[in-house]
């Protein structure tokens, strides 16, 4: 019933774990926002279209990208974007991985997500030469935060210049 | 053509099938979910070239000679039921990379007696490199090879 609270645990029992703590008696909300880029929604889509592709829908037998894999790619996006990052793109791979490309006149990134917490990454821009670089990524992905912020720095110098 | 090696699983081991001769051309089909745009121009993705994620896992093909033999159009085989574009390969160029190109019918649930597998170290300036030896066999409109 609407006003009513439930307790599921004691607060014995609650106090019986450290971590525990007590929220503010005046909150009554604590709401969890959508990432702030306008393209989120159209990221979102775009992993819906993803898990839902047929088998066999590159013409041989590859696999939808696996719900796993297009979960974990939402929470790397969400880690690493800022407000004023340019929308990813997201091309499946054959075997339920997925790729995240972003691609500029000075700046490619490129993820693929092969599994949670095992991505290889090539990074290319100015800071690396024409060959780029390639990563192992578990969960520190602070090189391509970097790469994506000299990506942005790159992209603010050419607009001013043009 | 002589059956590939397969392990306890029944799965095929990565080889390099002798009855594939360089001279011959493998068939690499594209979708046109693996497109991406990039400085303006649609393009095919980088993961197009890899190989696949499984156990065993290469880069799929279709085997064009094999096709042929059989008297059958590789156009229209690599585009039905689902059409889709490809892109061709020819072996030798394959090999020189160090490849293997093995021969991995597939019995199902969509069977391909003409499919083959490219195996073989899939880094970042092969890809590039295979980006580059790409020609289409079946273009997809408005994409660009690079």
């Amino acid at each position: 019933m609407l006003g009513e609270t439930t307790t599921a645990f004691s607060d014995q029992e609650i106090q019986s774990y450290s971590t525990v703590s007590y929220l503010p008696e005046n909150r009554e909300r604590i709401l969890i926002n959508e990432p702030g880029h306008n393209w989120w929604p159209d990221i979102e889509e775009r992993l819906k279209h993803l898990i839902n592709l047929d088998n066999g829908w590159d013409g041989y037998n590859a696999e939808p990208v696996s719900f796993l894999n297009a979960s974990f790619a939402l929470r790397v996006l969400e880690t690493i974007c800022t407000i004023n990052t340019p929308a990813p793109q997201i091309v499946p791979g054959t075997g339920g991985d997925l790729q995240i490309e972003w691609h500029t006149d000075t700046t490619e990134i490129e993820l693929h997500v092969i599994a949670p917490y095992r991505v290889e990454a090539w990074i290319c821009s100015p800071e690396t030469g024409t060959d780029g670089k390639e990563l192992i990524l578990t969960n520190n992905f602070i090189e391509v935060v970097r790469a994506l912020s000299k990506m942005m720095e790159h992209l603010i110098d050419e607009a001013a210049a043009a | 053509m002589k059956p590939p090696p397969r392990d306890d699983a029944n799965q095929v081991i990565p080889h390099d099938h002798p009855d594939i001769n360089n001279e011959h051309e493998v068939i690499r089909r594209i979708s046109s979910e693996q497109v991406v745009e990039k400085k303006g121009k649609n393009v095919i993705s980088s993961i197009a070239y890899k190989a696949s994620t499984g156990k065993n896992g290469g880069m799929s093909v279709d085997l064009k000679q094999l096709i042929e033999i059989d008297g059958v159009d590789p156009k229209i085989w690599v585009t039905t039921p689902r059409w889709i574009g490809s892109v061709i390969f020819k072996v030798s160029d394959l090999r020189e990379m160090n490849f293997m190109v093995g021969y991995d019918p597939i019995l199902a649930p969509n069977p391909n007696e003409y499919h083959g597998e490219v195996w073989g170290d899939f880094k970042k300036s092969n890809q590039k490199k295979l980006k580059s030896l790409a020609i289409w066999f079946v273009p997809i409109n408005n994409v660009d090879l690079v």
